[in-house]
């Protein structure tokens, strides 16, 4: 009898335990209730108790609506991890459901909010769907502020599952006390062409394609604080950006759409699991892996990981990384990274000694430039302010300025820097230097870099400053030999590119360059990655063209005699022949119809398409159309 | 700048075409010990500096604003 009372008391534990876990189910995560007391289950530590011990009533917590009728909500629940009143994140989806007819199936359903910026809350409208985990406010303080008028409404896609913050969670925030969500949401931006119909849960505009007018997302983590997770914006709509960037790609699968968005990953700094040089990484082979199929997927977590030969978990990570430990992280990610330094500790003994002011850097800068053309983001040091960002984009400035060196290298011509700093939204115009038109701004400009590390390729072997010392012995050829003005080959610019896309650049301008030069460009025995070299004079600069230019192998030893392939003016051109004793050099005359002046190459940098308010697109005018 | 060279005649003036390609290739032979001194330069101070750095991040001391 004994046994079989005890028996039944378990049956109708276990039955009140079901009843109680279906209705939780029922509901969704929101309304999830806290456990019974005396049942101790998965997470009961830190769900919210019912009050008095009584389960809550699952409706109670839910916002319902009858077909066209008012939205019938009690009072918010407790949030269970951080204890504050919040906002039912599904309300649209209740209403959703309340239309249809269909029964709410709780957590098989995640909702979306359609927010209008037009509205006079704007932003602020996201405190209402959001959680206060997910640190709307904030948020919406620094979209106001750093996001252009071109975005006229917000996709709010509750629910969504991040990889980047789930592999934080699996490895540092389950072990907390504190009970994080797994769960994220996604903000996307679109312009004022595209509404959201809610009825048929369907993004709907004129030209039914809701890519056309995509300005990418943001992740928002369930953290409480440093809650902006990945990211990719388009970077016209990010307010001071202008000028070219290094961009890629990325498709975002929303509501049975694949829409795309040419932008370069970032993410806020998670503070205690990752800070910004770990960030900086994560951002760079991001951006290697959405461009370039061989290269590997890495989380925020692999950046900590990486960083050292154990596996440093707990305080470690926090603490930050020195550059030679973000070094490892490339080195063990596949890349070949290269760690260049500013002259600061030789120049301060020469300020010593000779009592003067310290010079300028110049060649760090030229290498700087040199790199980023190329189309490798680069990962800044700044000493003075313990700070690590990826270096992104340049803008020229709008009126060039005269040479104040001989040579000059188009450093000189740069006037913002466009930063991925984790502590911003992306792009983040940056003076260049003292005579940058943002000089004087608050924050730090390109004078306080210190280092940068560029993640090579494998086969790259003729470095930047290799570039720089041949290219003033090609001027004297192009001087000397082809005839041209001294004046004409001042202003040196030089890049790195693969052939591909050395070649495709080429038949874009195939009208401006000629037949003949077009067919040594396709025909140029080479290895997959050359260098540029440009020349041209100020007023060169100014139209966006050069004098002259030289291809030179990237791949070439250092001691080679014969590395450059290709030499050309606007009448002439040299090819080399680079064999074994070989001395089949083939100068060939050009014979263009039209002997205007030969356009700027720019290959790997895209434009800063910059939205204005009213939907229409523009690019910041650069001088010379070379933007 | 460019210092010229002697033998190939005044800055300006054009040659003919094959002693431009002769002129190209002793200037490319010159480049190569330049090329070495400054890259070598580079390697020297990277290395030099690679190994004292500081914590470059801090969350406690982020003041770029």
């Amino acid at each position: 009898m004994v046994r079989g009372r005890w028996a039944r008391k378990q049956t109708v534990g276990l039955v009140e335990r079901i009843e109680q876990a279906l209705s939780v189910y029922a509901i969704g995560v929101e309304a999830r209730p806290g456990p019974k007391p005396g049942l101790p289950g998965l997470g009961a530590k830190h769900d919210t108790p019912s009050p008095k011990g009584i389960a809550p009533n699952p409706a109670r917590n839910m916002s319902i609506r009858a077909s066209g009728g008012p939205v019938l909500r009690s009072a918010p629940p407790l949030c269970r991890i951080c204890r504050h009143r919040r906002r039912s994140r599904s309300s649209d989806s209740a209403r959703w459901v309340g239309r249809t007819g269909l029964t709410e199936i709780g957590t098989a359903l995640v909702g979306y909010d359609w927010i209008e910026l037009n509205e006079p809350k704007g932003y602020r409208r996201l405190e209402d769907v959001l959680d206060d985990v997910f640190e709307p406010r904030a948020i919406a303080e620094r979209l106001e502020d750093e996001v252009t008028d071109a975005v006229k409404s917000v996709l709010v896609e509750h629910g969504y599952v991040d990889k980047d913050y789930r592999s934080t969670l699996y490895s540092f925030y389950a072990k907390k006390g504190r009970a994080y969500r797994r769960d994220c949401v996604r903000l996307h931006f679109f312009d004022g062409l595209v509404e959201f119909d809610e009825s048929r849960t369907d993004l709907v505009c004129a030209d039914g394609k809701p890519g056309n007018h995509y300005y990418g997302y943001i992740v928002l983590r369930p953290t409480m604080i440093a809650t902006l997770g990945r990211s990719v914006l388009a970077p016209g709509i990010r307010v001071g950006a202008g000028g070219r960037a290094i961009q890629s790609e990325h498709t975002v699968n929303v509501l049975g759409y694949s829409l795309s968005v040419w932008g370069f990953p970032s993410m806020e700094q998670p503070a205690d699991i990752a800070v910004c040089a770990h960030v900086s990484c994560w951002a760079i082979l991001r951006y290697y892996s959405e461009k370039y199929p061989h290269h590997r997927e890495y989380l925020i977590y692999d950046m900590a990981r990486l960083a050292s030969a154990f596996d440093p978990g707990g305080l470690v990570p926090s603490l930050g990384l020195t550059v030679r430990e973000a070094e490892r992280v490339f080195q063990a990610a596949g890349c070949y990274p290269l760690v260049v330094a500013k002259k600061r500790a030789k120049e301060k003994e020469e300020e010593e000694e000779g009592g003067g002011e310290a010079p300028e850097d110049v060649g760090f800068y030229e290498e700087l430039l040199a790199y980023l053309e190329s189309g490798f983001p680069l990962f800044v040091e700044m000493r003075n302010r313990l700070h690590a960002v990826v270096l992104v984009g340049r803008c020229w400035r709008e009126r060039s300025i005269v040479p104040t060196r001989d040579p000059s290298h188009a450093w000189e011509q740069v006037d913002t820097l466009l930063m991925v700093d984790d502590n911003r939204l992306p792009y983040r115009s940056v003076p260049a230097s003292a005579s940058s038109s943002l000089a004087g701004s608050p924050g730090y400009s390109g004078m306080d870099f210190d280092r940068f590390i560029v993640a090579l390729p494998e086969k790259i072997h003729f470095p930047a400053p290799a570039v720089g010392a041949l290219s003033d012995r090609l001027a004297v050829v192009l001087t000397t030999g082809f005839g041209i003005e001294e004046e004409s080959v001042r202003i040196r610019r030089h890049f790195m590119t693969t052939v591909a896309e050395l070649r495709r650049e080429v038949r874009e301008q195939a009208s401006q360059l000629g037949d003949v030069l077009v067919g040594m460009f396709m025909r140029l025995n080479s290895a997959q990655y050359v260098w540029v070299v440009e020349f041209g004079s100020q007023e060169h600069w100014d139209r966006g063209t050069v004098a002259g230019r030289a291809i030179v192998d990237a791949t070439a030893s250092r001691q080679d005699p014969v590395a450059t392939l290709l030499l050309h003016d606007e009448r002439l051109a040299i090819s080399f022949d680079r064999s074994p004793g070989g001395r089949n050099h083939r100068p060939v005359p050009l014979r263009r119809r039209r002997m205007d002046s030969l356009p700027r190459l720019e290959v790997n940098l895209r434009q800063v398409v910059r939205h204005d308010a009213d939907g229409g697109s523009g690019g910041r005018s650069e001088t010379g159309g070379g933007a | 700048m460019t210092k010229g060279v002697k033998d190939a005649g005044k800055p300006g003036r054009k040659l003919p075409n094959e002693e431009v390609v002769e002129l190209a290739l002793r200037e490319m032979k010159k480049a190569v010990p330049e090329i070495e001194r400054r890259v070598l330069e580079r390697d020297a101070l990277a290395a030099e500096s690679r190994f004292e750095a500081p914590r470059t991040s801090d969350i406690a001391k982020r003041n770029d604003d």
